[in-house]
C-alpha cells in the first residue's frame, strides 16, 4: 500500500523564467519611455519646464496606485479595488476641505483618506489571508463597496481643495523642478527602504514559492495582510494626489487606475505570478501608460480618430507584454506552457 | 535518553493507514537511518515529526518534554530542522537571503544584506562546500547547488535534530562525501540526525543505526555495522503476497508493439531503452521518482526536449504533444487522476467520451444516442459503480474514478496503455477488477507499460519488470527472476556482489 502526499513526478528541473531577464524587460520598459519622450521633445512646438511639469504630473497618479499594485502582485495576488480607493480618497480630501480654515481642515482631510486607505487594505488582507479566497474576487467586492462609500462621500463632482497646497506637489520648484518628480525620487528612496525591510523578502518568499516560504517559517497569512494594507494606504496617497491636479472631488474619477496600475506592474517587468518585480520597473510602465495619449495627440491620424485613443494603447501594451511572455515556449514541461 | 522519541504515531489519510503506531527514537550523537519500501510511512514520520502534518495519536518527545508541533516554524524554532528531498529555497531571493530566512542580521530595524552575505560566505565555508556565491539568486543555481544551499540553511540554525529526507538525492559522489564530512563533524558535536536515502551504500557508509518501518510501523531498529545488507532487506519485505491476481499466461513472445531506444531528459530520464511486445504487462519498479513516471509522460509527448528513438508499430513516433501519441495508439492513466486524468465536474459520460468525441459526433454536433451507447457499454464493461451515466465523477469513489479514468481510453481503441500506479488508494476488491481489466486488455492484444509503487502488484501482474534507479533501468527481471529480494536490492541501486551473495541466500 502506497501513501505519498506530494506528486513526485512532473517536476520541471527549469523553473519557470522569461525570455528575457527581469532587468532586461524593466530596460525595455524604460526603452519605451526614452521613445515616447524623443518623440514629444521631436513633436511638441516647444519643450520647457512646464511641459515637463505637465508630463511629470500625468503619471504620478498611476505611479503612486501601481506602487501599492507592485507590492500586491509580488505576493502573486491582484488588488482590483485600487481604482475605488483613488476615488474614495480623492472624494474625502475634496469633500472635508473648506474655505474656512482651510489647512486644519485638509490636514484632517488627509488623515481621514490615509486611514480610509489603511483600514480597507487591512480589510482586503484579512478577508484574503484567513478566508483563503482569491484576491481577484475579494478585492473585486471590496472595490464595488469602496467606490459605493465615495459616492455617498461625493455624490456628485465638487468640493473645495486650496490651490496654493496642491500647488506645493503639482506646481514647480524654484520655478524650475517639477514637484512631482521629486516626489518621485522622495518615493524611489521609500521603496528602497522598504526593499531593506525583512516584510518584502517575506512579500517576494511568498509570491515566489508560498510551500517553501511556509516551510521556511514564514507567517504567510501577516505578510499578506501587510502587503494588501499598504496596497491600501498607497492607493489613498495615490488619491491625495490627483485631488491635488484636478483640485475637486470626483467620485468617479479614480477608477481607471484599477487596471491601468496592473497593466503599469506588468510593462515594469513584473511576473503576474507573484516573486518577481520592481517599483522602479513600475514608474517606467506607469509614465509610458500615461503618457502615450500625449504623445500621439501630436499625430493627425490620432487627432482626426480621438475615438482610437485606446486601441493604439492596447495594442502597445499588448506588444510590450507578448515580448516578455516568449520565454515560455522554452519550457520543458508541456504541461508548464500551457 | 533519546534527544528526539516518537511513540505510537498514527496517521491515516482518508481510508488509508499512513502509520499505524510507529514509534522511533535518535539519540544525540548518533546519524539514525529511517528505512523501508515505498509507502512505508518514513516520509509521513518526518512530516510528522516537522510540524508539517498533525499526527492522529501517539506523542513525541523532545529532550524529555512532550511536544506538539502546530506549524513547521515552532519546530525549527524548538530544534527540530529538516531538509527535504522538495526545496524549500526561495527561488527569487538569494543564497545569503534563503540562508538566514527568519534571522535576518539587522542594523537600525533593516535587513543588513552585507553582513548577511559576509556570514552566509563564513557559514558556507566552514561547512567545507564547494563555493557558491552568497549574492546569486537560487533560481539561476543548478539543482546540486540548491540542494547543498539548503543543506546549509538548516545547518546553519544549529538544530539538536536535523532531518535529512532524501536531501542527497541531486548530489554527485563527491558532492556527497563532502556533505557526510560535515555531517559526520555534527556527529561529534553531538547533533541528532535523521537520514533518509534511497541509496543503501550511504546509509551504510554514514549511519549508526537504522530503523526499519514496514506498513506504517516500525519493525526493528539495527546498529547498522553489525547487520549484513540482505537482513535488512528481509526486513523491509516482510510479509508474503496476499492480494489475488489473475493468473499470467505462459512465457510468449508476441510482435515488439513499442521500442524505445535512449530515451533522454535530463536529468530525470538519463537513456532509457526498453521494449513492450503485444499482450505483455510490462512493470516499472524501483523506489518512487526514480524517473518511472517521467518516462510515462515523455513517452505520452509531454515533455519537450526529450530525445531518442521510439517505434510504435515499427512507425516513428515524435513525442511531439499527447495529441499525437493518442494518434499513434498511446493512452496514459496519469499519477493524479483528479487533475490529470478526469475532469472532476463533468459527468461519467462526458468523461469517458471526452477523447472519442470526433467519432461519436457528426458535422460538429454529438450523436446523443451513440454517445450513450459507447458509455453505457463501458460501464458494464468495467462494472464502474454510480448512480447514472450522468453523475459527475467527483460524487464516485477513487476506485470508480479510476475505472472511468481506463474507460475513457479504451473507447478509442488505443493499443499501449501506459499507467502510473493505477491502483493507488484503491480498496482491494476494486483493485482485483482493474488488475483483471489489465490481464485481458493485454490477451486482446494490447500491451500495458505501468508503473506500480506495490511490489506485489509487479510480481503479481506483470510478465517482464524493468527496475528504474535514478534515471535509468537498472535491472530487467522475468519469470523467477521476479521476486521481492531482487526488486528490492535493484530499487537500492545494491553492488552486483551483494546482489549475487543474496540470490545464494535466496
Amino acid at each position: 500500500m502506497a501513501v505519498s502526499a506530494a506528486p513526485t513526478t512532473l517536476h520541471s528541473p527549469t523553473p519557470r523564467r522569461p525570455l528575457l531577464a527581469r532587468g532586461a524587460r524593466m530596460l525595455l520598459a524604460y526603452l519605451i519611455l526614452l521613445a515616447l519622450l524623443v518623440v514629444y521633445q521631436q513633436k511638441a512646438p516647444r519643450f520647457t519646464e512646464r511641459e515637463w511639469q505637465s508630463l511629470a504630473n500625468q503619471g504620478m497618479t498611476l505611479t503612486i496606485a501601481s506602487l501599492g499594485q507592485t507590492i500586491v502582485v509580488l505576493t502573486g495576488g491582484i488588488d482590483l479595488s485600487v481604482g475605488p480607493m483613488v476615488s474614495l480618497s480623492n472624494s474625502i480630501v475634496a469633500t472635508m476641505g473648506s474655505q474656512e480654515s482651510p489647512d486644519q481642515r485638509l490636514a484632517l482631510g488627509i488623515v481621514v483618506a490615509l486611514l480610509a486607505g489603511a483600514a480597507g487594505g487591512l480589510i482586503n488582507g484579512l478577508i484574503i489571508a484567513y478566508g483563503r479566497l482569491q484576491p481577484i474576487i475579494v478585492t473585486l467586492a471590496t472595490g464595488y463597496i469602496y467606490a459605493g462609500i465615495a459616492l455617498h462621500v461625493r455624490p456628485r463632482p465638487g468640493g473645495y481643495v486650496p490651490f496654493d497646497r496642491a500647488d506645493m506637489v503639482t506646481g514647480l520648484v524654484w520655478g524650475k523642478v517639477p514637484a512631482a518628480l521629486i516626489l518621485l525620487l522622495i518615493l524611489v528612496a521609500l521603496w528602497e527602504l522598504f526593499k531593506r525591510t525583512r516584510l518584502s523578502n517575506r512579500i517576494i518568499s511568498i509570491g515566489s514559492s508560498q510551500g517553501a516560504a511556509y516551510m521556511s517559517g514564514v507567517d504567510v497569512v501577516r505578510t499578506k495582510i501587510w502587503a494588501y494594507t499598504l496596497a491600501g494606504i498607497a492607493s489613498a496617497v495615490a488619491g491625495l494626489f490627483l485631488t491635488a491636479q484636478t483640485a475637486s472631488g470626483d467620485a468617479n474619477a479614480g477608477l481607471v487606475y484599477t487596471l491601468n496600475s496592473i497593466a503599469a506592474v506588468v510593462l515594469g517587468g513584473a511576473s503576474l505570478a507573484g516573486g518577481a518585480g520592481s517599483f522602479i520597473g513600475t514608474i517606467a510602465g506607469a509614465y509610458v501608460l500615461s503618457i502615450i495619449p500625449s504623445v500621439l495627440y501630436f499625430f493627425d491620424f490620432y487627432r482626426s480618430r480621438p475615438l482610437s485613443q485606446d486601441l493604439y494603447k492596447g495594442s502597445i501594451l499588448l506588444a510590450a507584454v507578448a515580448l516578455g511572455a516568449l520565454g515560455v515556449l522554452r519550457m520543458r514541461n508541456r504541461l508548464d506552457r500551457l | 535518553m533519546p534527544v528526539l522519541a516518537a511513540n505510537g504515531i498514527t496517521k491515516r489519510f482518508g481510508g488509508v493507514v499512513a502509520l499505524n503506531g510507529a514509534s522511533f527514537a535518535c539519540e544525540a550523537g548518533e546519524i539514525h537511518a529511517l528505512l523501508g519500501g515505498n509507502g512505508a510511512g518514513k516520509s509521513t514520520l518526518v512530516k510528522i515529526l516537522t510540524g508539517v502534518q498533525p499526527a492522529d495519536a501517539g506523542t513525541i518527545t523532545l529532550k524529555g518534554q512532550p511536544v506538539d508541533f502546530s506549524d513547521p516554524a515552532a519546530a525549527s524554532a524548538a530544534g527540530i530542522v529538516p531538509v527535504f528531498q522538495e526545496l524549500s529555497l526561495i527561488p527569487d531571493l538569494t543564497v545569503a537571503e534563503n540562508l538566514f530566512m527568519g534571522r535576518e542580521p539587522r542594523r537600525f530595524g533593516l535587513m543588513d544584506r552585507r553582513a548577511m552575505r559576509r556570514a552566509a560566505a563564513e557559514l558556507l565555508e566552514s561547512l567545507r562546500f564547494p563555493p557558491i556565491d552568497p549574492a546569486a539568486t537560487v533560481r539561476d543555481l543548478p539543482l546540486a547547488e540548491r540542494q547543498l544551499v539548503e543543506i546549509a540553511k538548516a545547518i546553519g540554525r544549529r538544530p539538536d535534530v536535523l532531518i535529512l529526507d532524501e536531501a542527497t538525492s541531486a548530489l554527485g559522489a563527491q558532492e556527497v562525501e563532502r556533505v557526510f564530512a560535515t555531517l559526520r563533524t555534527l556527529r561529534e558535536q553531538g547533533m541528532a540526525i535523521v537520514f533518509i536515502s534511497h541509496r543503501m551504500e550511504e546509509v551504510r557508509a554514514l549511519c549508526d543505526r537504522a530503523t526499519i518501518f514496514r506498513d506504517g510501523q516500525d519493525v526493528a531498529t539495527v546498529n547498522v555495522a553489525d547487520t549484513d545488507p540482505e537482513e535488512i532487506v528481509r526486513l523491509m519485505i516482510g510479509r508474503q503476497l496476499e492480494e489475488v491476481f489473475p493468473p499470467k499466461p505462459p512465457a510468449h513472445e508476441d510482435a515488439p508493439i513499442l521500442r524505445v531506444e535512449n530515451l533522454r531528459w535530463e536529468p530525470a530520464l538519463r537513456g532509457i531503452s526498453l521494449t513492450l511486445h503485444r499482450g505483455e504487462i510490462l512493470g516499472l519498479a524501483g523506489l518512487e521518482g526514480q524517473g518511472q513516471g517521467d518516462l510515462l509522460l515523455a513517452l505520452f509527448g509531454v515533455y519537450a526536449g526529450a530525445t531518442g528513438s521510439v517505434q510504435v508499430d515499427g512507425r516513428p513516433l515524435h513525442l511531439g504533444s499527447p495529441a499525437a501519441a493518442m494518434a499513434a495508439g498511446l493512452a496514459l492513466v496519469p499519477e493524479d487522476r483528479k487533475t490529470q486524468g478526469l475532469i472532476l465536474p463533468l459527468s461519467v459520460r462526458e468523461n469517458i467520451s471526452l477523447p472519442v468525441l470526433p467519432k461519436l459526433s457528426h458535422g460538429g454536433v454529438i450523436a446523443p444516442e451513440l454517445e450513450r451507447r459507447t458509455t453505457h457499454e463501458m460501464i458494464g464493461r468495467l462494472s464502474i459503480k454510480t448512480a447514472s451515466s450522468d453523475t459527475p465523477v467527483r460524487f464516485l469513489s477513487g476506485g470508480n474514478q479510476q475505472k472511468v479514468a481506463i474507460a475513457k481510453w479504451l473507447t478509442t481503441q488505443a493499443q499501449i496503455y501506459l499507467m502510473y500506479d493505477p491502483t493507488r488508494g484503491i480498496d482491494v476488491g476494486t483493485k482485483q477488477e482493474i488488475y483483471r481489466l489489465m490481464r485481458s486488455l493485454a490477451d486482446e492484444g494490447r500491451a500495458i507499460l505501468f508503473f506500480s509503487t506495490d511490489l506485489a502488484e509487479i510480481i503479481g501482474l506483470c510478465d517482464r519488470a524493468l527496475v528504474m534507479y535514478e534515471g535509468a533501468v537498472v535491472r530487467e527481471l522475468a519469470g523467477d527472476e521476479l521476486t521481492k529480494e531482487a526488486l528490492i536490492a535493484a530499487s537500492l541501486g545494491m553492488s552486483d556482489a551483494v546482489r549475487a551473495q543474496m540470490e545464494s541466500v535466496a
